[in-house]
């Protein structure tokens, strides 16, 4: 097996890991925190982010060394569709309490009906393709450093 | 356990990355296991993205085996499928989920993660919190 294959489990493996550990993959977890009883999941989210960012912008511009890609941060225009996007995410976040990774974590303890739920999420994915695409973003504002 | 699960979450971002400079998103996985049902959906990265869903499974199995015992969720089946709907749908039209936009962009200091996590925690706890004020059942 190609070894860039070996570290993509290793990291779906610890991301699961994870998600399981910090509770995120209980939906009745994510409720309660966003009806502000209890706010831990920020402490979920700020460390990871942090993290994240020493590793983007220590390697900012230097080659990757399985891939010879260039590493390249996070960074998309923002348009239309990240504001329509966020808004719908938001609702469907604050209807089911699940979103995409935390749904595939929420499976891996054995939260079978969850399987519906990233059925669901994948039919929401589909949809874009399929009917939405179309639409043009309307970029507002160019940010597109990589 | 918010910020060890936190601090995981990080790590397995710098395996990913710091080998393969590849940034890792959840809802990546969405697009690409839908493509395989209609050519109309773009499957980039679609064999990387598969193994991801199922490595991300399999460690949250691993989680509960060691250290939990398995869980079903009192969240009714309608919110799920509603919810889940409008996740997905949101993620793709944003590029980005929690883990993208919240873990690599706001790593990044993007402002499209910036604007996205901000409109999405706004609205999902209005949304959560508006529906538990009526009285919806979870």
């Amino acid at each position: 097996m190609k070894k860039k294959f070996l570290i993509i489990i290793i990291s779906g493996l610890i991301f699961g890991f994870g998600l399981a550990l910090s509770g995120m993959a209980k939906p009745e977890v994510v409720l309660s925190f966003l009806q502000l009883k209890d706010l831990g999941l920020l402490f979920v989210l700020l460390p990871a982010a942090i993290l994240a960012g020493f590793s983007l912008f220590y390697f900012k511009g230097k080659k990757a060394p399985m891939t010879n890609l260039e590493y390249g941060m996070r960074r998309y225009p923002v348009g239309r569709n990240t504001i329509i996007g966020g808004i719908l995410f938001g609702l469907g976040w604050g209807i089911s309490g699940a979103c995409p990774g935390a749904a595939y974590a929420s499976i891996g303890i054995g939260n079978y009906p969850m399987v519906i739920g990233v059925i669901a999420m994948m039919l929401g994915a589909a949809t874009y393709h399929l009917f939405a695409k179309a639409c043009p973003d309307n970029i507002i504002v160019k940010h597109h450093d990589r | 356990m918010y910020l060890l699960g936190g601090i995981i979450l990080g790590i397995a971002f710098w395996i990913m990355y710091i080998p393969t400079g590849y940034i890792p998103g959840a809802s990546g996985s969405l697009s690409s296991i839908a493509s395989f049902f209609s050519k109309k959906i773009p499957g980039d990265f679609r064999k990387h993205r598969v193994i991801y869903f199922v490595a991300t499974v399999a460690g949250a199995t691993i989680f509960m085996f060691l250290f939990s015992k398995p869980f079903v969720t009192q969240v009714s089946l309608w919110r799920l499928i509603v919810g889940g709907y409008l996740v997905g749908l949101g993620a793709v039209t944003a590029r980005g989920c929690t883990s993208g936009h919240g873990i690599a962009g706001l790593g990044s200091l993007a402002k499209s993660s910036i604007i996205f996590i901000a409109i999405i925690m706004v609205v999902a706890i209005v949304t959560a919190t508006a529906m538990n004020a009526l009285g919806v059942a979870l």
